[in-house]
Formats: structure tokens, C-alpha cells, sequence
């Protein structure tokens, strides 16, 4: 089995990803498309060069799975993640929607209603507190852990 | 040998030369919202210092250990912003061909900073250095300036600035001893404010030309989800919107044209034809727009006028008062007592046209309204104390 095929083993097994099944079909699909993309636009003979010779076989393995974990980890920042323990979720606007409380038209409008105060509350809702970010991992962070699972199981 | 060295003295020379006056290298930019953006993002208000601050900027608390290690922790943010407040030019970077629907820039941390700044010039003035206390004033009043974009809600943040900057020189210049040359300087810069003053007249003239680019099939949508809460009207517009042709939108650009030049004219009338006149106005689109469809969208973009132009003319009053004022300290410095009456050629009160009324008191003077704010039903009376 080509590295390539086992991409759904390797979402399954070696990252603790925790998705849904909609967000693990959504990688899974992305992944599909990376390879048919790659397969077309490489040529028969070079495809033939990389699977003969064992190093190049080896980098273009590597250099697909870290698109897969790239993948992985692009869905899990965008397409949300499950809190690591239970407890009350707070609700954040998404981001087009705090956007259009930062209008002109949206802040007149808090401002005839309730004044300079109603103005100011809603700009804090649009722009949120300056650390409010923080509750979303970093890249690093992600990656740390999905290295720390990866050695757990033998990987 | 010689030739080369000469040759190599010169490269070098042209190099430093160079890189002396390399504009990349150069601080502060030339457009002041840089820096403002930086500090608004660098800045961490301290919830439990919040109001310890609050307090001390108003006059109510001393210095203490705490409020020092605030102020030493963020001196760099007072820096920054004090060096955005030195330029001229202040570009926010705003996408105006959005209309009304222009995402505005995060304003309401400008109201932060000026706490800081605020408490940081009351412990200039408690160490004595009144002068760097009434510089933090002034550069707190260009920082108004600056924010005032053209979007009306940008006019709004720096009227609240420039209010709460006038209730901190109010007390600086109360709390001073009087010196001719630290209120010459002052009036100078008060005076200098003249050549760009601030006004509501840039967000009333960007307001006419955004309204007219959100009147359009491709925008109107959003605009009217934004700009109106739910109800009938709402309903009633969103079915004249489907139904909508060209001609529709030709129609409602016309009368909001008509209604935004008679906005203009009302501003310039006296006090209380003006009030009376925007009373109206604010009304009339609402009164007319179910048997009118030309008057539809502008019930979309109109203004509160009424509520936007008292501020606007009591921030008049308060900034008209301490020039008043400040003309008398200088002659209180010069003469070494308050004048019998206020100097010639000093600002006039805005509700009345007429001079403020100035009385001598035991411990200062006061100025007072001579006309009263309709809105409120009140007569403004601005005291000064004279140390």
C-alpha cells in the first residue's frame, strides 16, 4: 500500500484529531484531490524516476503526508475543534458578523439607540477584548501536541 | 594606491550618506494612524487599575505605588502616542467605497488611551511640571482631531476625547501657579487649532456620498439589515427594495440629496432655529416614506441629527469656554488680578451668540451660557478656580 492510500489510516491512528465525521470526510476529500491533482500534472517519466529511485520515493511520501497533516491542521483551525473538557462553550460571533457590527451604518445605529455608551458596547463586540484569541491554539501549539500523539502510538 | 584609496573614501562616504537619509529607516512614519494602530493594539487596560485611574485623572485620589507602576509599565504606548500626536497627516486606511457599510477602525480604544494619557498628565502636574501636563492636553486634542474621519461615529470618539480633555486642562489650569509664558504658549496652541477645527461638517458631507453609494441594487440589502431594526418599516422597505427599478433608486438618491443639503443649511442656522429644524427633519422621512417611496431609503441612512448636533454645539460651548478662560489667566498672570470683565475677542457661548457671563468668585471665576441647551433644558456654567 502506496503512502498515499493509507492517508485515512493515518488521520485515524497516528492524530489525535478528534473531528467529526463531517470535518474527517472534508480532509479526507482535500487529501483525494491533493493526489489527483499531483497525478495529473506529473509526467509518466518522472513519475517513473521518483518511484524507482528509493530516496525520492521517500521525500515525495514525506512531502505528502506533511500535506496531510498541513491539511489537518488547517481544518481543525478553521473548521473548529472539540474542547479538550466539558464545560459551558462560550458563543463568539463569527467573524462576518462581528465585521458588520464594525460598520458605520451598524455603530449609528447602536448610537440612536442607546447613545455613546451603546456605541462603545458594540465596538467591543465587533473587536472583542485584545486577548481574545487566545482560546484558539497556535500553529506551534497544535503541532506539539499532534507530535506528542504521533510518538504515543509508535508513529 | 592613492587613486584607490580615494576612490574607497568616497564609496564610503556616499554610503553613510545614504543610509543617514534612507526614508525607510525613518521614525516616527509619516502617517500618524501607524502609530495609533500599534498602540491601540499594544496597550492592556488593567481591569482592577481601571478604576483607580478614573479616579486619579479626576482629581479624587493621589499617586500611589500602584498607579505608578501602571503608568511606568505602559510609558511606551504614552510615547507612541504622544509621537502620532506630532504628525500631521493621519490616514486610517479606510475602504470608502464600501459607503455606509465601511468597516471602521477599533476608535473606542482611543478612549482608553486618553485615560491613560490623562493619568499620566495628572502626575506631571502633581510633580509640578504643568506645562508637560498641558502638552499631554493639547496633543490629546490633535489626537482628536485625527480620529475624526469622515464617518460620523469617528466624529462622536473624538468629541468625547476633546470633552474629557477640556475637564482635564479645566483642572490643570485651576490647580497651576500662573505663568505668562507657560498660558502664551497655550493660547498659541489653542489658536493654531483654528486653521483645522473640529468639525462635524467633514461627516456630514462623507455621509451624503456614502448613503448614495449604499443606494444601490448591489448594496442596499445589507445596508438596510444593518441600518434598521426589525419591524414594519423594515418589512415595507424590503418589499419596495424587491420591487425596486432604476428609476426607484434615481428618485431616492434625489430626495436624499434635497434632504442632506437642508441637514447642511440647518447647521448653520443659530442655536435654537437649528435644533428646531433638525427636530423636524429627523422626523420628516419617517412621517413621509409609507405614502412618499421616494423617501424609503433614506430612512435607512438618516442620521439622529438632533442628538449629534447638541453635542456637537455643547462641546462648542466647552471648548469656546476655556479659550474664554484662557485669555483670562493670562491676564490674571499678567496683572496679577482677574480682569473686571472678560477680555475682548474672546469666543462667544454657541447656545446664545452673545459673550459668556463672567463672574468673579471667591476662589476663581465662573463662565456662564447665556442661551439654554434645549435638549436638556439647561444652562451650562464652566468654573475655573485660580490657584
Amino acid at each position: 500500500m502506496k503512502p498515499v492510500d493509507r492517508i485515512e489510516e493515518i488521520i485515524k491512528k497516528k492524530l489525535n484529531a478528534r473531528a467529526d465525521a463531517a470535518l474527517h470526510n472534508r480532509v479526507l476529500e482535500r487529501v483525494r484531490e491533493a493526489k489527483a491533482q499531483y497525478e495529473e500534472t506529473m509526467s509518466p517519466c518522472r513519475r517513473k524516476w521518483i518511484t524507482k529511485n528509493p530516496s525520492t520515493r521517500l521525500a515525495s511520501a514525506a512531502a505528502i503526508v506533511a500535506i496531510a497533516v498541513l491539511a489537518v491542521a488547517a481544518a481543525l483551525l478553521l473548521g473548529g475543534r472539540e474542547a479538550p473538557e466539558p464545560g459551558p462553550t462560550k458563543a463568539r460571533p463569527p467573524v462576518a458578523c462581528a465585521l458588520r457590527l464594525a460598520t458605520a451604518l451598524s455603530l449609528e445605529k447602536a448610537f440612536r439607540s442607546g447613545g455613546m455608551q451603546a456605541m462603545e458596547e458594540q465596538y467591543r463586540r465587533a473587536y472583542g477584548s485584545p486577548r481574545g484569541d487566545t482560546e484558539n491554539p497556535s500553529v506551534e501549539e497544535l503541532m506539539a501536541e499532534l507530535e506528542t500523539e504521533t510518538r504515543k502510538s509508535g508513529g | 594606491m592613492t587613486t584607490q584609496r580615494d576612490t574607497l573614501c568616497v564609496t564610503l562616504l556616499v554610503v553613510t550618506f545614504a543610509a543617514c537619509t534612507a526614508p525607510a529607516a525613518a521614525y516616527p512614519p509619516d502617517n500618524a494612524a501607524v502609530l495609533y494602530y500599534r498602540a491601540f493594539m499594544l496597550y492592556e487596560p488593567d481591569q482592577s487599575t481601571n478604576s483607580m485611574r478614573d479616579d486619579y485623572w479626576h482629581g479624587q485620589i493621589e499617586l500611589n505605588e500602584t498607579l505608578e507602576a501602571y503608568l511606568t509599565k505602559n510609558q511606551r504606548v504614552i510615547d507612541m502616542v504622544l509621537d502620532a500626536t506630532r504628525i500631521d497627516r493621519c490616514d486610517w486606511g479606510l475602504d470608502y467605497s464600501q459607503g455606509t457599510e465601511v468597516v471602521l477602525p477599533p476608535h473606542h480604544k482611543a478612549r482608553d488611551i486618553f485615560f491613560l494619557v490623562a493619568a499620566e498628565a495628572t502626575m506631571q502636574a502633581n510633580k509640578g511640571h504643568h506645562k508637560k501636563a498641558l502638552q499631554r492636553c493639547v496633543a490629546m486634542y490633535r489626537m482628536a482631531r485625527h480620529l475624526n474621519e469622515r464617518p460620523i461615529i469617528c466624529y462622536l470618539v473624538g468629541t468625547a476625547v476633546t470633552a474629557a480633555t477640556h475637564k482635564c486642562a479645566t483642572r490643570f489650569l485651576s490647580e497651576m501657579p500662573l505663568e505668562t509664558e507657560t498660558l502664551t504658549w497655550l493660547q498659541a496652541e489653542l489658536n493654531e487649532f483654528d486653521k483645522r477645527p473640529f468639525s462635524i461638517e467633514p461627516a456630514l458631507a462623507w455621509k451624503r456620498e456614502a448613503a448614495i453609494i449604499s443606494m444601490s441594487p448591489e448594496r442596499i440589502d445589507n445596508a438596510v439589515e444593518t441600518g434598521l431594526d426589525d419591524g414594519d418599516a423594515k418589512t415595507l422597505i424590503r418589499k419596495r427594495i424587491r420591487g425596486a427599478d432604476p428609476q426607484f433608486y434615481t428618485a431616492n438618491v434625489t430626495y436624499w440629496n434635497n434632504f442632506m443639503d437642508r441637514i447642511e443649511a440647518a447647521f448653520d442656522l443659530p442655536y435654537a432655529r437649528a435644533y428646531a429644524e433638525l427636530g423636524k427633519l429627523d422626523k420628516r422621512p419617517w412621517e413621509e416614506f409609507e405614502m412618499n417611496p421616494e423617501a424609503t431609503l433614506t430612512v435607512c441612512f438618516a442620521p439622529p441629527l438632533q442628538r449629534i448636533y447638541s453635542l456637537s454645539v455643547r462641546l462648542k460651548a466647552q471648548s469656546n469656554a476655556l479659550r474664554a478662560a484662557v485669555a483670562v489667566y493670562l491676564s490674571r498672570a499678567r496683572t496679577g488680578g482677574l480682569p473686571e470683565a472678560l477680555p475682548a475677542h474672546v469666543p462667544t457661548d454657541p447656545f446664545s451668540g452673545r459673550p459668556f457671563e463672567y463672574t468673579r468668585t471667591e476662589d476663581g471665576f465662573v463662565l456662564q451660557c447665556r442661551g439654554r441647551e434645549l435638549s436638556k433644558d439647561e444652562v451650562y456654567t464652566f468654573e475655573f478656580k485660580v490657584k
